[in-house]
């Protein structure tokens, strides 16, 4: 452990959650709340960077960092992933989804000491180009993107909740979405796709 | 980890052609040289580039095209062939997200004759790809799809193919044909060349022809298919690139901290206040744009939270409340007559009914998914950006004024952003990115908080619409007078603005400025780009009628104010908001006049495409011919349902598009849910059709999302919509309407935009349905469900 001169970790805070207990779609694990960002807090606190170990799309990997980074950054700056995304930071839109324990997880609100040791998957570890998994088949055969920002989070979004819901009719799917934001109003193909995996999956 | 300083192909390329690039660096030259592909090089020595600008003191440009970008004149300019038999198209029309891309590729597949498979396309890279302006305005389908640029290139090089296999086999070229990328004998297939055999140690070295025989509609294998999209599978499973991944070695995370309120200046930074958190690297300040440099990026998050700066008091904003009295009145203006009869005012005297109406409409934003990001890499007198900005060549004719480079120097390769839908924190966060990279002599990458990209960006501008128009005692329309006020401020940078847009103004750089013009003088030319003018007019300029209606007696009128926050194009920028108070203007005269609203609609128009696709779209919805509104007896209790049209030329001739809404409202709440559009679209000859379905249903639930709740708010100081719980989009999980879009293919006709044509019917459409269903008419957006239930209650009828 490297004792740097920075924000004190927060030993009082909050536990962090489990995603196990987080409403079975959107997930809100909430995250250890961060030290209040006063001017005076963070020039006289101290830090502990931590030793942190990450399961991500079944490979580990330990790392060296701030504990309460969000996981967004680790993964896309650390480990160089694409698939999550920044879109709000806020856990608004679900452009950062990533699963844990098969549960979505927005990643830019979820600090990474909360999910060590998990099972973390990303977009990337659902399928391949040449693999794909039946989700992302559904969504490239149905054509449901334009700029294609959003699909991180739709896909695994729609994914946790198929895995949770498989019977879910449309109506249940459309509310299961309900959180997920898609600005070029790709919706219908989106849902559409949705549905051909769900039949797919079923199988 | 990808290298970035590869091309910016949007897709694979062949992997002969990607390691030429690598070992090429930014040459293209050298990728041809490595490939075998025959190209011309463009590219101007560095002394005839000084020698030009010093001819030309007042910027590098002048404000034209810069002088290095390869000639659009150039076969070359536009494709090269390479020795594996690879086609490379150089397109200057980006993919944002709407399938250009690969409409483009199979234009090129179908013109050229080689398999879809083969075709790699480098989309808008200064180094090599044309200046084709901004990727905007529903203009990539026009630009590329008719007879000059990339299509004409195309149909130019295959003509002269034919030619070279013509001497090469000795066989007239009447007697040969263009197939799968060889020239073969039509008699005996056996004799052929392969392009690649036809070109090596050639080039074109030809000028496009825009007379160059294009293939006709009926013949095509590739283009007009519903081909899917080469780059969907990697978005699917999250390995595209987009700009917000770009990685550069040695790159540094900057984050940049905007003004405390609309029109604060900076008193002072405390670099102290950040100078000993882990990662610092600098705080870079340029008049009133802040930024700093971490190792990391969740460092920089926290160091600019945590920076200490203190701002100016800044003036007031005007009340939102009052807002739109406060457009009516404000001055300086400039003034601008779209279309003038001079015969208004006397034939409204003598009409029998007269009626006024006004419309509003709101800021509203791009909003995009994703907050825009850019990388930058400055380094002593060069620079390179990864940028998704609309306008490659207009990023590096305002990057050089900014940084203090030449132009020549300044290298911008597209990466696509997150959906952008017109001037969205693109160019800004380039800006951003490109400073802060300057200062510390590093790569840098920004990418803007959800707040910093919706309180800082170009907003689509607020609208006020005055509407007023005759009938005579048969009903029928006998003058149309339309006057607006829109404030104004920025826009996109073209090549000499870098104020146009946040950074450039917060770093010195001044928005191009007001002139101020009243009165306007007379119309000389026709344009009718913004949909000022309704489509019900003659629009008599210049001696001609240029547009689609039958009603003489014409007059628009626009007054654009200046602003007080930036604004530039939001998808269908006027358009959607003229259209808006038009089509809603036409259904109270069709109600008025008793009439059918589609009949009405038909009886005032003389175009024959709008004329299609206004009955294309009444066939297909089964349109319930009556006037509005709908007889109150025929609705259930405490609901009322009814339907709406509305039509649009967009850009008077630049695509046509009608729209049925049928929709119901909860009339003790005020909740409006719409339960299915019909829209049709002509976008002249079909490049790809699911591609163009997917953007019609696109551009109808945004303009829906737009319609229904989308308004930039503010207070004393500053704007309040700044995330997604202020800035009201619909999000995936709302009752999203059946949708059916009719596609009228037309083949004999030049190419269209499609992208924003559809969006532009949608409020009036809805607007006009809640009108059929509730006999109340919403004149502003957003329709809230307050405003809905208010208009409702106030009827004498309601509930």
């Amino acid at each position: 452990m490297a004792k740097v001169w920075w924000r004190r970790r927060d030993a009082g805070a909050t536990k962090p959650c489990s995603p196990q207990r987080s409403s079975p779609n959107h997930i809100a694990c909430s995250i250890r709340k961060h030290s209040p960002l006063t001017k005076a807090g963070l020039r006289n606190n101290f830090v502990d960077m931590s030793v942190l170990s990450l399961k991500v799309n079944g490979k580990t990997h330990t790392l060296d960092l701030d504990p309460t980074t969000p996981l967004l950054y680790v993964l896309s700056d650390d480990l160089g992933l694409r698939a999550p995304k920044f879109g709000c930071g806020l856990g608004q839109c679900g452009a950062c989804t990533v699963l844990v324990k098969g549960q979505a997880v927005r990643s830019c609100i979820t600090s990474v000491e909360t999910v060590q040791g998990l099972d973390i998957v990303t977009l990337e570890g659902l399928g391949s180009v040449d693999k794909p998994h039946p989700i992302q088949k559904a969504f490239i055969e149905e054509q449901a993107a334009q700029c294609g920002f959003c699909l991180n989070g739709v896909i695994l979004t729609a994914k946790a909740f198929l895995d949770m819901h498989p019977k879910a009719t449309e109506k249940e799917i459309q509310e299961g979405m309900s959180r997920v934001l898609c600005r070029c109003f790709t919706h219908t193909r989106m849902l559409r796709a949705i549905g051909r995996a769900q039949k797919e999956m079923a199988r | 980890m990808k290298n970035p300083s590869l091309p910016a192909a949007e897709f694979p390329m062949t992997q002969s052609a990607s390691d030429a690039l690598a070992r090429a660096g930014f040459s293209r030259r050298a990728f041809i040289k490595g490939t075998g592909a025959l190209i011309v090089s463009f590219s101007m020595s560095g002394a005839l580039a000084e020698a030009l600008e010093a001819q030309n003191p007042a910027g590098p440009f002048g404000g034209g095209a810069p002088p290095d970008s390869p000639p659009a004149g150039e076969v070359d300019s536009w494709i090269a062939i390479a020795s594996d038999g690879g086609v490379t198209a150089y397109t200057g029309k980006e993919e944002l997200g709407q399938g250009m891309s690969t409409a483009q590729m199979q234009l090129v597949a179908e013109e050229l004759c080689v398999p879809f498979q083969r075709v790699n396309l480098v989309v808008c890279d200064t180094s090599m790809t044309p200046d084709q302006g901004v990727t905007s305005g529903s203009q990539s389908h026009p630009a590329n799809f008719n007879h000059n640029n990339l299509a004409g290139a195309c149909a130019t090089a295959r003509e002269a193919l034919l030619q070279l296999g013509s001497k090469r086999l000795n066989i007239p070229a009447d007697q040969l044909v263009a197939i799968d990328g060889e020239i073969r004998s039509k008699s005996d297939p056996a004799k052929k060349a392969t392009y690649a055999d036809l070109v090596t140690g050639k080039k074109f070295d030809l000028k496009v022809d825009p007379a160059a025989k294009r293939k006709p509609a009926s013949k095509w294998t590739v283009l007009g298919k519903p081909l899917g999209r080469p780059d969907m599978a990697a978005m699917a499973t999250g390995t595209f690139e987009y700009a917000h991944n770009v990685r550069v070695p040695s790159m540094l995370h900057g984050m940049v901290v905007r003004p405390s309120a609309v029109g604060a200046d900076l008193m002072s930074v405390d670099d102290n206040s950040v100078s000993g958190m882990p990662g610092f690297v600098k705080v870079v300040v340029k008049k009133n744009f802040i930024g700093l440099v971490a190792e990391k990026p969740w460092q920089a998050v926290q160091m600019a939270r945590a920076l200490t700066v203190t701002w100016s008091p800044a003036p007031e904003l005007p009340k939102q409340e009052t807002f739109y009295d406060h457009l009516r009145n404000q001055k300086p203006v400039r003034d601008t007559l779209l279309v003038n009869s001079k015969d208004v005012d006397e034939k409204l005297a003598g009409a029998a009914t007269v009626i006024k109406a006004t419309y509003y409409h709101p800021y509203q934003m791009h909003g995009s998914v994703g907050s825009s990001c850019a990388v930058a890499d400055v380094q002593g007198d060069k620079a390179t950006v990864w940028s998704p900005t609309q306008g490659v060549w207009h990023q590096r004719a305002t990057l050089a004024m900014l940084l203090n480079l030449k132009a020549e120097n300044v290298r911008v390769i597209f990466r696509r952003g997150s959906g952008c839908y017109g001037l969205n924190g693109a160019d800004t966060v380039t800006y951003d990115a490109a400073l802060l990279s300057q200062a510390v002599g590093k790569p840098v990458r920004v990418q803007l908080t959800r707040r910093d990209e919706m309180a800082w960006e170009n907003y689509g501008s607020a609208f006020v619409m005055d509407e007023r128009a005759g009938l005579d005692a048969q009903g029928n329309i006998v003058a149309w007078d339309h006057e607006s006020w829109s404030p104004v401020l920025g826009n996109r940078p073209i090549y000499t603005y870098p104020g146009n847009v946040i950074t450039g103004f917060l770093a010195g750089f001044q928005p191009e400025a007001f002139q101020p013009r009243s009165p306007a003088p007379e119309p000389t030319s026709y344009s009718n780009n913004s949909n000022g003018i309704p489509s019900y007019v003659v629009g008599h300029v210049g001696g001609a009628d240029h547009g689609a209606g039958t009603i003489k007696s014409e007059r628009a009128l626009t007054h654009n104010l200046i602003s007080h926050f930036w604004t530039g194009p939001l998808r269908s920028p006027q358009r959607l908001q003229n259209t808006f108070a038009h089509e809603c203007f036409m259904d109270e005269l069709a109600a008025r006049a008793k009439a059918d609203p589609v009949e009405f609609r038909l009886r005032h128009l003389s175009d024959p495409r709008m004329v299609d696709v206004v009955k294309a779209t009444a066939k297909a919805a089964n349109w319930d011919t009556r006037p509005s509104p709908k007889p109150r007896a025929n609705s259930a209790p405490g609901i009322a349902r009814g339907r709406g049209i509305s039509c649009v030329a967009y850009e008077g001739d630049n695509g046509f598009s009608a729209m049925v809404a049928e929709i119901q409202v909860e009339l003790a709440t005020g909740k409006l849910t719409v339960k299915r559009i019909v829209v049709s679209i002509d976008a002249g000859p079909i490049s790809n059709p699911d591609g163009l379905r997917n953007q019609c249903e696109g551009g109808v639930l945004q303009g829906m999302s737009r319609a229904l709740g989308e308004e930039v708010t503010w207070d004393d100081h500053n704007v309040t919509s700044i995330d997604w719980r202020t800035y009201h989009s619909l999000p995936l999980g709302f009752d999203v309407p059946k949708i059916e879009v009719v596609l009228l293919n037309r083949p004999d006709q030049a190419a269209t935009g499609a992208g924003e044509t559809s969006i532009t019917v949608v409020a009036s459409a809805i607007g006009n349905a809640i009108f059929d269903a509730t006999g109340a008419r919403i004149r502003q957006v957003p329709f809230t469900p307050e405003r809905i239930k208010a208009a409702a209650t106030d009827l004498p009828f309601a509930l």
